[in-house]
């Protein structure tokens, strides 16, 4: 069974998109935070997962509280992608978005990023999404 | 046509005679006409000579009583004397001496225009008329039909052009006097008239200043002139003047007077002069005229009590440079010089700009040697006492105070208008930015680059207030260099915090030459670091009404390359930072304005697309549960879809009051009762939200609903005005299930109705309590927190509509909205 970490504060919204990760038969681990999710994934107890998703809008928390280049929580993806990428540079992330824009964005710093678009794609649609990225990886 | 030339560009005291008219000789001009004063021309006899030397005839003398010119001119013969004004029994005497009196309209003196002159040329038939293409011009006359009219009572025409761009104030007008052909009055059709008429008097060239030297001015004048028909040419055969004229004209007298007309001409009068110019050549003037050993100059504000060195002349004193004229019981350096005991300091280890009590410096000042002028600076009504200090030589008497009362009040004069001239440059510029810039970030980019460019410094750095005003933060930068391990955090200053967070809380500007020694100062990351940055300049930024609305930060006053100048801060920087901020204060509110509704519009956006994707999410496995045939579903998806609309719904009125704005809100009362109409409801309409952090409703106590009559009240708004506060209370919570609690009592007051949303959240920080109310206005703390900023402004605008008011009455355990609604609402005759 393949491990999962989901990053995202939304808990409600989220929640059909772990109902079809869960029907998927993935195993999930869901953190709400970003200190959460470094916490996690720093920590030697934890197996490391074999695929990320993370919001690219996520509360600042306390890593990234008052940095500019995280413009109040709207772009901090962007700076939990690149740290994650410093834990384990071989692991697949796929980021979701609601903002055309930070899709975009993603886009043209690595065409290569596996971004998905929230509004666009339902909960099966992810599921898809997550097997292609795990094929490729 | 003959070409003369007018000595102004000289300068209203003539230096040099013989070159002067070597110059205009070369040129080709065929004459002259003086506008210095007969007391500072040599004598007439010696200048009679010179002229006559270079075949060069003395068209006019305009400079000076009349009485004096006539005797001057008595063994000239003149075309022409010119006067401003009809005056008995000057020009009456002029007459009879067999003069001929020219009239000039020139602006800001009693004949100003050609109608008031038409008045006197009608009463004195023997007066002619000596027009000056550039003051008709600036005063609204015509020159060409001036000219045409009046063509035959013209002896001469003052050739000169104009450019509107510094305005016609009486302090600006002049500066607008340009070289021929590159002013907006078309000399060239005057030329060509006076060649069609075959005009046989004088076209006299005055240029009154110019940005090129003397000689370069006027020989930009005659090349223009013939190349546009005139007929002069310049000659390359060399005269030679003759012998004892030079020493003769040496022989004059240097005088107060010869002294400031060299200033007012230098920098009143000229467009690229500076206070620091100003200065230098003051004090080189003063010392040389009243032999000086050393001569300084201070600024004095009193407002703050500081004494700043602003030149010290001569430079070249050997031990004795500027940073160590300072002693530390405030002695003058004049003294400290003479007595050669008195401890020299590093200009490091000193603080040069000593506080004096006004007392304390006044008794200092030895009128003798020392004065103080006040200077205004109009354009910002900042006072400053310039004070200068002379040091003579030894047995040489300084003059009495009235003298050096004269030239010092001039000096005063100009300093006023070249810091008037410098703050109106600033300003120009930054117009100029705000019609370029449509950004903030563009906007304070360029702001930050004229600072530093005007106040000639290493580093400028502006912060703002963010949208609740509890914190100052770092907004734009320029020549800082960052440190790699600078802590983000550290960007925002509280109230108080150190020396920007002073100025914030204060709102008064701090200079300091030695900022790591302030006791204010505290040691963050991307505050002054180093002892290269100890010299700093840190003014609040203010509204035009008086708020304060950010803090600039000025580091490093740069010296120039030479050295000549001190590099400290002072106060005609602060006036630069005032005229900054008086000229980008507008455009920046209203970019920050539109910013801030672009942000909430994104926010907005953002909030709404939650419940989309989670409609979106739901309708998915509802479409997939019945392809698969199953007609009970897995999970209770219709009731899900419910909540996510209510929410939707709720979200969208917000984003209708936005589009709306204040005004164009329509209110359709009903009579309701709040807890059946308005409370229940919400509380069904936040359920996403309270799933979302796992709160139970059974936490959202009420208590006196009972005690309300029936309102008649806008159901829709009030439903808004609930579900904001609620939805608030729950985002703004610590996510603990445990400790969410949100209460709402209500009670009849004896004017009207009270109600109290209470919970036990993070609360409101103090300071923010009104702020919060504003549209598009966040709590400061609250990165983690999603919203858009428009929930309390939607709250406050209905609760306004319905003749209510909304406050804050508690911050924090518990954070308390009090709203009050009128008696009158219970009125069944209120529809």
């Amino acid at each position: 069974m393949k491990r999962i970490l989901l990053i995202d504060e939304e808990k409600e919204p989220m929640k059909y998109y772990l109902m079809a990760l869960k029907q998927a038969n993935y195993e999930l681990i869901v953190t709400r935070t970003t200190d959460a999710a470094i916490k996690f994934l720093t920590d030697d107890n934890n197996q490391c997962p074999d695929l990320c998703i993370l919001d690219y809008m996520l509360p600042p928390g306390n890593r990234y509280k008052g940095n500019p280049d995280c413009n109040q929580g709207m772009s901090t993806g962007r700076l939990l992608y690149n740290d994650i990428r410093g834990i384990y540079p071989d692991l697949p992330i796929i980021i979701l978005t609601n903002s055309r824009d930070a899709f975009k964005e993603m886009k043209i710093i690595n065409p290569n990023i596996p971004v998905l678009q929230k509004i666009e794609n339902a909960p099966f649609d992810l599921v898809e999404f997550i097997k292609e990225v795990l094929a490729k990886s | 046509m003959k070409v003369a030339c007018q000595t102004i560009v000289w300068g209203t005291h003539l230096e040099d005679p013989i070159q002067t008219i070597e110059t205009l000789y070369k040129l080709g001009y065929q004459g002259v006409e003086l506008c210095q004063p007969p007391d500072v021309l040599p004598s007439a006899s010696i200048f009679k000579d010179l002229l006559a030397a270079y075949d060069m005839s003395l068209v006019g003398l305009y400079g000076g009583r009349l009485e004096s010119r006539c005797n001057y001119c008595g063994i000239f013969n003149p075309s022409y004397l010119a006067i401003e004004d009809w005056t008995e029994p000057d020009c009456q005497l002029a007459q009879d001496r067999g003069f001929t009196l020219a009239l000039h309209p020139h602006m800001y003196k009693p004949t100003d225009c050609i109608q008031k002159a038409e008045i006197i040329l009608k009463d004195h038939q023997n007066i002619k008329l000596l027009p000056d293409t550039a003051h008709l011009y600036v005063a609204g006359d015509d020159p060409l039909t001036v000219i045409q009219k009046y063509i035959d009572k013209i002896p001469a025409i003052h050739l000169k052009d104009w450019t509107p761009i510094y305005g016609r104030s009486f302090h600006r007008y002049a500066k607008g006097f340009v070289e021929l052909g590159t002013g907006e009055i078309n000399i060239k059709a005057v030329v060509d008239y006076l060649n069609k008429v075959d005009f046989d008097g004088w076209v006299v060239v005055e240029q009154d200043s110019s940005s090129y030297s003397p000689a370069m001015c006027v020989e930009r004048a005659a090349k223009w002139l013939s190349a546009n028909g005139v007929n002069i040419k310049p000659k390359d055969s060399v005269k030679i003047y003759p012998s004892g004229i030079n020493s003769e004209i040496k022989k004059r007298k240097k005088s107060p007077r010869a002294i400031t007309s060299k200033l007012i001409h230098k920098f009143y009068r000229t467009k690229f002069s500076d206070i620091y110019h100003f200065a230098e050549e003051f004090l080189s003037s003063l010392s040389d005229l009243y032999n000086c050993k050393l001569a300084t100059l201070w600024e004095f504000s009193p407002g703050k009590n500081i004494l700043g060195l602003l030149k010290i002349y001569p430079e070249e004193l050997g031990s004795i440079e500027y940073p160590k004229i300072m002693t530390c019981d405030g002695s003058l350096s004049g003294d400290a010089i003479e007595s050669q005991v008195v401890s020299s300091f590093n200009l490091m280890n000193v603080d040069i700009r000593k506080k004096f009590a006004c007392q304390e410096l006044l008794k200092e000042l030895k009128l003798t040697k020392m004065i103080s002028i006040p200077v205004l600076n109009t354009y910002n009504f900042n006072h400053v006492e310039l004070v200068i200090d002379l040091f003579p030589k030894k047995n040489v008497k300084l003059p009495d105070k009235s003298e050096f009362e004269y030239i010092s009040q001039h000096a005063a004069d100009i300093y006023e208008s070249l810091l008037e001239d410098r703050c109106q440059k600033v300003s120009s510029v930054i117009n100029f930015a705000t019609s370029e810039c449509d950004t903030k970030n563009k906007f304070l980019s360029r702001i930050l680059n004229i600072i530093k460019s005007e106040l000639n410094c290493e580093a400028v750095t502006i912060l703002l207030e963010n949208e609740s005003r509890t914190k100052l933060q770092i907004a734009a930068s320029t020549g800082v260099r960052w440190r790699k391990d600078v802590d983000k955090a550290d960007q925002w200053y509280e109230k108080g915090e150190g020396l920007t967070g002073t100025v914030w809380e204060t709102c008064q500007p701090i200079l300091t030459t030695h900022a790591l020694k302030e006791p204010r100062y505290i040691g963050k990351s991307t505050d002054i670091t180093t002892a290269f940055q100890e010299v700093c300049l840190i003014a609040p930024l203010r509204k035009i009404g008086g708020d304060i609305i950010g803090v600039v930060r000025c580091a490093n006053k740069l010296s120039t390359q030479d050295r000549k100048f001190p590099n400290l801060f002072n106060e005609n920087d602060l006036s630069i930072i005032d005229a900054v901020q008086r000229a980008m204060i507008p455009h920046l509110s209203l970019l920050l304005t539109e910013e801030r509704r672009l942000h909430t519009l994104g926010r907005l956006v953002h909030e709404l697309k939650m419940p989309l994707s989670a409609i979106r999410g739901a309708t998915d496995f509802i479409v997939k549960e019945v392809k698969q045939k199953r007609w009970k579903f897995s999970y209770d998806f219709p009731s899900d879809l419910i909540a996510w609309h209510d929410l939707t719904r709720r979200l969208l009125v917000n984003v209708d009051y936005f589009r709306r704005g204040h005004e164009g809100l329509d209110i359709h009362l009903s009579n309701v009762l709040l807890l059946r109409h308005i409370f229940a409801p919400v509380c069904n309409q936040i359920r996403p939200y309270l799933k979302d952090k796992d709160f139970s409703n059974i936490n959202i106590t009420h208590d006196g609903f009972r005690d309300i009559p029936r309102l008649w009240i806008d159901r829709g708004q009030f439903l808004q005005v609930f579900f904001n506060l609620l939805s608030n209370s729950i985002k703004f919570s610590f996510d603990d299930p445990e400790s969410f609690q949100v209460e709402i009592a209500t009670k009849e007051v004896s004017n009207g109705y009270e109600i109290r949303f209470r919970d036990w959240g993070k609360g409101i920080p103090k300071g923010s309590e009104e702020a919060i109310f504003q549209e598009g206005i966040r709590y400061s703390d609250e990165e983690d927190v999603i919203g858009d900023g428009l929930g309390l402004w939607v709250v406050d605008q209905v609760i306004k509509l319905h003749g209510g008011t909304i406050s804050v009455s508690n911050n924090q355990y518990p954070t308390e909205f009090l709203i009050w609604l009128p008696k009158k609402l219970s009125s069944p005759w209120v529809p």
